[in-house]
C-alpha cells in the first residue's frame, strides 16, 4: 500500500541566541551543515516547521519565503505548525507525502526565532499555545500549567522538589557532550537554590531555555548508501488543557501515539534503546516516560537512573533534551530526528555505547500532552 | 406597611455593598507627605479602602449589585433599569451600567446609563427609580453608587478618597424590605469641588466646601423634606448623612438637632474612607443590616456642584428574612489586608510607566 | 509591538468572560470546562451546557512570576486549580489573598475583575477571577 520512507541526510545549527541570523540565514546554515557531510540534495517538496514566525517575524507563509531564498523553486511547499510539536508533525506530514507516492524527496526544515523580544513578550507569544478563550485569556501560561502538574504529581506520589530536580542535572550533564546544545554546562545538585522561580515550585533550571535554531532533514523513498528508516509514526490528541481530563498526570495522547508507532514498526517497546523526549518542564519528563509505559504511574523518578540517563533499557535524552539541548519550538522535533539520525547513522557516540544497530524513538508534544507525535527509526538495512 | 405620608412611592427590594479588601492607614499617608497627626485625627478617618489594580467602579458595582439582587430574590431579567452613579468612570464614554448589566445577566429591554453629580449621582438615580417604579414604567430598577475616588497625591483629600460601593434594587413598596415614603432634592450651582475634563484629580475650595456647600444643601434638603411631609426630627430613629469624613455628619447633625446616637450607627467613612457615591449609601446599608422593622431612617446624600437629597425610609417586616442572604457591610469592613503607600500608588495607577 | 484588542472579539467573548459555562455529559455524567461539543471522557455528543454558581474549592495553586507582558502589572499571578461545586475543574486567577495564606481546600468564589487593559485608550476586558469566599450565601448565579 505505501512506500518505505528514509532519512538520507540531516544537519543542525547550534541552538543559541542568534541575534545576527534571520529565519533565512538559520535555515541556510542548517542545510549547509547537512550538505557538508552528505551529497547535495534535490528535493521535490519543502516542508518548513515553525511555531511563531507570524508573532516574532511578521511573516506568514514562511515556507514559501525560505524556499525562494534557498533557490528551491518549482517545488511543492508546505508550512506545518502544531505548536511545540510542529517538528514531528512536519516529519509525519513529509512521511505521508513520500509513503503515498505523491513525492519522492522532501526537504524538511525546522526553524525558529524566539530571542527577538523581551522575556515577557516571549511568554506572551508562547502562551498562545493555550486556548485563547481560556488559558491564554486568563494569563495562565504553559509554565504555570506545568507547575500545577508538578505540585499535583508531588502530592499524589509523595516526591519532593529535590527528588524531581535530578532530571535537569542529568540533562545538563548530557548536553556537555552534544555539539549543538544551548546549555553546555553542568549544574550542581543544589543549583536550583539560585535559580529564579518561574512559577513555584518550578525554577528557570526546570524549564527549557529560550533560543533560536534550525535543523534540516532530507527524506526520500530510497535508502541510498546509508540512511535511517522511519519504521513507525504515530500521533494522537487529547483535551487541550490538562485539568479538563480525568487524570491530568497521565498523557493518553502519548500512550496512543506510541502504541500506533510501535504497531506500525511491528515491535515492542523493549526493543527501543534510544529515546528523545519532550522534557519542556521537569515534571513532564516523568509523566512522558510513564505514559510511554517505561515505568508505572508515579514510578519514573525512581526508575530513571541519572548516572546513565536511562530507564528500563532505554537511554533517554543524551542530547540534553529540551531542558539543556534547547527547545526552539517548531524546530525541536527536527532536532530530535537529527539526533536519532546521528546515533543511528551519523557516528555520534556520546557515552561509548554503540546504539547504531538498535531502534530509536523521538517523542514531541504541544503543551501538556495536548497533541503528541512519536517516530521510531532504525538504521536502514 | 407603616407610612404617614401620601405621594408616589417605591421601596427597596434588596440592598448590597462591596468594599475592596486592601486598607491603607491614614497615618501612612501622613508619614509620606509630612502631615502632623492632629490634622489627621481631626478628620476622624482611621483607614481607607483601596481597590486592587484589577478593581474599578464596574467591578465594585457588580459585586454590590449581586448581593442586592440576592437579597431582593428576583431574577435579573425583572430589572428594567440600571443606573450607575459615579465620578470615577472607567470609560469617559461607554456606560459602566451596560457592562455591569451584561455581567449580571440583565437582558437588553432596559433603561441604562451612568449619572454624574459628584457624590450624589446615585442618590438622584434613586429618586428617578421611584418615579419609574411608581409610574409602572419598570418593575424593578437597580441603582448603584460606586467609586474608586482619586485625590492629588499629598492633598488633604488623599486621606479620605477611597474605593467602594452600594447597590439597591428599587421596586414596588408592597414587596419591599423598606419603603421610601418621601424624598426631596435641593440643587444649586455651587463651585465647591470639581474636576475638569482631562484632569486626573479634582480640585476644591477647602473651607468653601463646608458652609456654602455641604452644610447649606443638606440642611435645606432635610428642612424641605420635613416641611413637605410634616415629619419632625424626633420621628427618625436613624440619620445617615453624606460622610466625606467622620466629622461633617456629626456637625450637620448637631446643627439640625439630631442626637449623636442616631448618627453613629450609620457612620462608615471612618473605617473605609469616603467612597463618594457610596458614601451616604453605605451608611444606609449599615442601617438596613441592623435596624428593626418599623424604624424610620433619614437619608441625606450630598454631591458637590452642588446638591443634596433627603429621603424618609421606613423598614418593613420582610427585612429580617432577607438580611442574611448576602454578607453584611461589617463582614466586608472587617475583611482586610493592610498595604503600604507603595502598593497603594501602584494599585491606583499613580505611577507613570512606559 | 502594539497588540490591540479587537472590539468584536471582546464582545463575542462576553458569555465566556462574564459567566462560567461548563458542560455536563448526559451519557456518562462527566463535567468539564470549557464546554466542547462532545464529552471529554466518553466522546458522546449528548452534552448539556450549564452555568456554574461560581462557588468552589481551591484544589491546588502556583504563584506565577514569569508572566506574559499582558499581565505584568499584576505579577506575580496566583494561578489556582479550582473544583467548582457542580463537579468540574478549571484554572483561574486567585485574588484578594496574600500568597502565604493560600491553603488547599479553601472555599473560593468567582468575581468580576479587570482581566486585561489595552493601553490607555483601548478596551478593558472584564472577566471572572476567584477570591476567598465571603460568608455563606445561597444566591443565583449571574
Amino acid at each position: 500500500m505505501t512506500r518505505r520512507v528514509y532519512i538520507n541526510a540531516a544537519g543542525a545549527i547550534e541552538i543559541d541566541r542568534h541575534f545576527d541570523k534571520s529565519y533565512k540565514a538559520l535555515a541556510l546554515e542548517s542545510i549547509r551543515r547537512m550538505e557538508k557531510r552528505f551529497s547535495a540534495i534535490e528535493p521535490e517538496a519543502v516542508v518548513v516547521s515553525s511555531m511563531s514566525p507570524e508573532s516574532m517575524g511578521e511573516q506568514i507563509g514562511l515556507a514559501g519565503v525560505i524556499a525562494d531564498y534557498l533557490g528551491l523553486r518549482r517545488l511543492k511547499v508546505f508550512r506545518v505548525e502544531m505548536g511545540e510539536a510542529s517538528g514531528l508533525a512536519a516529519i509525519m506530514a513529509s512521511y505521508s507525502l513520500i509513503a503515498s507516492g505523491l513525492v519522492n524527496r522532501v526537504l524538511v526544515i525546522g526553524v525558529e526565532k524566539i530571542t527577538e523580544l523581551a522575556t515577557s513578550h516571549i511568554v506572551r507569544v508562547y502562551s498562545m499555545i493555550g486556548d485563547s478563550e481560556y488559558m491564554g485569556l486568563y494569563g495562565i501560561s504553559p509554565a504555570s500549567e506545568a507547575s500545577m502538574i508538578a505540585k499535583l504529581y508531588m502530592a499524589r506520589y509523595g516526591y519532593s522538589y529535590e527528588e524531581l530536580f535530578k532530571w535537569p542535572i542529568t540533562m545538563h550533564r548530557n548536553a556537555v557532550r552534544n555539539p549543538h546544545a544551548q546549555l553546555k554546562f553542568m549544574i550542581k545538585a543544589d543549583a536550583y537554590r539560585d535559580s529564579p522561580i518561574i512559577s513555584e515550585p518550578l525554577r528557570l533550571l526546570d524549564a527549557y531555555p529560550f533560543g533560536d535554531g534550525a535543523s534540516a532533514v532530507y527524506m526520500s523513498s530510497k535508502p541510498g548508501d546509508v540512511a535511517a528508516e522511519i519504521l513507525g509514526i504515530g500521533s494522537s490528541n487529547d483535551a487541550h488543557d490538562a485539568v479538563s481530563r480525568e487524570d491530568p498526570l497521565f498523557f493518553s495522547s502519548i500512550r496512543e501515539s506510541f502504541g500506533e508507532a510501535l504497531r506500525m514498526a511491528g515491535i515492542n517497546r523493549d526493543l527501543i534503546n534510544y529515546l528523545e523526549i519532550h522534557d519542556s518542564y521537569t515534571p513532564y519528563s516523568y509523566i512522558i516516560l510513564e505514559s510511554m509505559g517505561f515505568a508505572e504511574r508515579g514510578e519514573a523518578p525512581k526508575r530513571f537512573s541519572p548516572d546513565t540517563s536511562s530507564i528500563d533499557r532505554v537511554y533517554v535524552n543524551l542530547s540534553g533534551g529540551l531542558k539543556a539541548r534547547g527547545h526552539p519550538w517548531g524546530a525541536t522535533g527536527i532536532y530530535q530526528v537529527y539526533e536519532l539520525f546521528q546515533i543511528l547513522v551519523g557516528g555520534w557516540n556520546p557515552i561509548g555505547v554503540d546504539m547504531s544497530n538498535g531502534y530509536a524513538a523521538a517523542q514531541s508534544m504541544n503543551g501538556a500532552g495536548a497533541q503528541s507525535y512519536i517516530a521510531i527509526l532504525r538504521r536502514a538495512r | 406597611m407603616l407610612a404617614l405620608v401620601a405621594g408616589p412611592r417605591a421601596g427597596i427590594l434588596g440592598w448590597g455593598a462591596y468594599i475592596p479588601i486592601y486598607r491603607l492607614k491614614v497615618s501612612e499617608i501622613a508619614r509620606i507627605w509630612g502631615y502632623d497627626e492632629t490634622v489627621v485625627k481631626s478628620l476622624w478617618i482611621e483607614e481607607k479602602a483601596v481597590g486592587a489594580i484589577d478593581e474599578d467602579t464596574i467591578t465594585i458595582g457588580w459585586e454590590a449589585s449581586r448581593y442586592a439582587i440576592m437579597r431582593a430574590g428576583i431574577d435579573p431579567s425583572e430589572i428594567g433599569a440600571i443606573f450607575v452613579g459615579t465620578e470615577s468612570k472607567p470609560y469617559a464614554v461607554k456606560p459602566s451600567a451596560t457592562i455591569i448589566a451584561e455581567a449580571l445577566g440583565i437582558p437588553p429591554n432596559k433603561m441604562s446609563s451612568d449619572l454624574e453629580f459628584a457624590c450624589r449621582a446615585a442618590s438622584e438615580a434613586m429618586r428617578i427609580s421611584i418615579g419609574l417604579v411608581a409610574s409602572n414604567m419598570v418593575r424593578a430598577s437597580l441603582v448603584i453608587g460606586a467609586d474608586t475616588a482619586q485625590a492629588s497625591p499629598g492633598d488633604l483629600l488623599e486621606f479620605s478618597a477611597s474605593s467602594g460601593g452600594a447597590a439597591f434594587v428599587i421596586g414596588s413598596p408592597k414587596d419591599s424590605v423598606a419603603v421610601i415614603e418621601a424624598s426631596y432634592s435641593y440643587v444649586t450651582d455651587t463651585p465647591d469641588f470639581w474636576r475638569r475634563e482631562g484632569s486626573p484629580y479634582p480640585e476644591h475650595g477647602e473651607s468653601f466646601t463646608g458652609e456654602p456647600a455641604y452644610f447649606s444643601h443638606i440642611i435645606n434638603a432635610v428642612k424641605g423634606l420635613l416641611e413637605k411631609t410634616g415629619l419632625s426630627i424626633s420621628d427618625f430613629d436613624y440619620t445617615v448623612f453624606h460622610q466625606p469624613n467622620g466629622k461633617f455628619p456629626l456637625q450637620v447633625g448637631q446643627k439640625l438637632g439630631f442626637p449623636r446616637e442616631k448618627i453613629l450607627p450609620g457612620m462608615v467613612t471612618p473605617y473605609t474612607g469616603n467612597t463618594y457615591n457610596g458614601s451616604a449609601l453605605l451608611g444606609l446599608v449599615r442601617i438596613l443590616d441592623i435596624a428593626k422593622p418599623g424604624s424610620r431612617i433619614l437619608l441625606a446624600p450630598f454631591g458637590s456642584g452642588a446638591g443634596a437629597d433627603a429621603f424618609s425610609i421606613v423598614i418593613q417586616d420582610r427585612i429580617e428574612e432577607r438580611r442574611d442572604l448576602a454578607p453584611r457591610l461589617d463582614d466586608l469592613i472587617n475583611r482586610k489586608l493592610y498595604i503600604q503607600y507603595g502598593e497603594y500608588v501602584k494599585y491606583r495607577k499613580k505611577i507613570v510607566k512606559l | 509591538m502594539a497588540v490591540r484588542d479587537s472590539p468584536p472579539r471582546i464582545w463575542r467573548l462576553r458569555d465566556i468572560l462574564y459567566r462560567i459555562k461548563y458542560a455536563k455529559c448526559r451519557s456518562c455524567g462527566y463535567m468539564f470546562y470549557p464546554p466542547r461539543i462532545s464529552c471529554v471522557r466518553c466522546s458522546s455528543r449528548d452534552v448539556e451546557v450549564m452555568i456554574s454558581k461560581g462557588l468552589g474549592t481551591l484544589v491546588e495553586y502556583t504563584i506565577l512570576y514569569q508572566v506574559s507582558s499582558r499581565f505584568q502589572d499584576s505579577a506575580p499571578l496566583i494561578i489556582g486549580l479550582i473544583r467548582l461545586d457542580e463537579g468540574f475543574n478549571m484554572y483561574g486567577q486567585v485574588v484578594d489573598i496574600d500568597p502565604k495564606d493560600l491553603r488547599k481546600g479553601m472555599r473560593v468564589e468567582a468575581v468580576l475583575r479587570r482581566l486585561r487593559v489595552d493601553g490607555s485608550s483601548g478596551l478593558i476586558t472584564y472577566g471572572l477571577k476567584f477570591r476567598p469566599a465571603i460568608g455563606v450565601h445561597h444566591g443565583r448565579s449571574s
